[in-house]
């Protein structure tokens, strides 16, 4: 049987499944106590706010202003962190679409916004 | 010397796995999330193998500037970056830069951010002010 995990007074590895942890490297752990894991603290949708709106969204504290990922399919925006608890964001115009090779199409896009506060400073 | 591994039973009867950041004790009741490197009660989790800010000068050629890792990845890893005007605090999305600061006249393309196993480049303005590249890199 594979040697999956090692815990001694240096630390704890945990390797993927097939790796022997006493022989594997760095890059075949599942973890390791070299490298930090990525984790989403908060996450959330915000129904279609409308174009050239602002929406305030309160987020954990976590002693630092944090990363945080945004996605929308319908409006151009941009996101402010106000503070280590405020993710400001703020819709701007619909997103243009455009295709020269196709014949006008009507295309329904969704204009929630989805955002995921992760446990990474930015900046 | 500080704790930083507690196995056991995390209350409610369930038994879990914690390892805090660096300089954390991880028996703190005080210890968030944010200061920890592992806790078995994540649902998911990505390891990090980098992390950083870029400040990307402004540079008329159109050139890229580089983030070397200093190894060689086993793939091309999967970043995610944010970038803003170095004298704005609005963050930006990299699918949405304003495109006024770029090449974008190159086949009607711009990629701000180019990424390889062993680097990542980020686009540096051929006008206006420098900009400032925020980017974590995970492990494939």
């Amino acid at each position: 049987m594979t040697n999956r995990v090692l815990l001694t007074s240096g630390g704890l590895w945990v390797s993927q499944p097939g790796v022997d942890v006493l022989t594997g490297t760095d890059d075949q752990m599942l973890f390791s106590m070299a490298t930090e894991c990525l984790q989403v603290v908060q996450s959330g949708v915000i129904s279609d706010p409308g174009a050239n709106s602002t929406t305030n969204v309160t987020i954990p504290d976590q002693g630092f202003k944090p990363f945080v990922i945004v996605s929308c399919d319908k409006y151009n925006f941009t996101f402010e962190l106000t503070s280590n608890t405020n993710l400001r964001l703020k819709t701007q115009s619909a997103v243009s679409l455009t295709n020269d090779n196709l014949a006008p199409t009507v295309i329904t896009r969704d204009g929630s916004v989805r955002y995921a506060v992760l446990n990474q400073v930015i900046e | 010397m500080t704790n930083r591994v507690a196995f056991g039973a995390v209350g409610g009867g369930a038994f879990g796995l914690k390892v805090s950041k660096p300089g954390y004790d991880v028996l703190d009741s005080g210890t968030i999330d944010a200061k920890l490197a592992f806790d078995s009660s994540w649902t998911k989790a990505q390891r990090i193998y980098l992390s950083g800010v870029y400040t990307a000068t402004v540079n008329p050629s159109g050139v890229y500037g580089t983030v070397n890792f200093g190894a060689t990845l086993s793939a091309v890893p999967t970043v995610l970056a944010a970038v803003r005007d170095s004298a704005s605090s609005v963050w930006n999305p990299l699918e949405q830069v304003n495109t006024g600061w770029s090449n974008a006249n190159i086949d009607g393309q711009f990629q701000a951010m180019l990424a390889y196993v062993d680097r990542i480049q980020f686009f540096r303005p051929i006008t206006g002010n420098s900009r400032i590249y925020s980017y974590i890199v995970l492990l494939p």
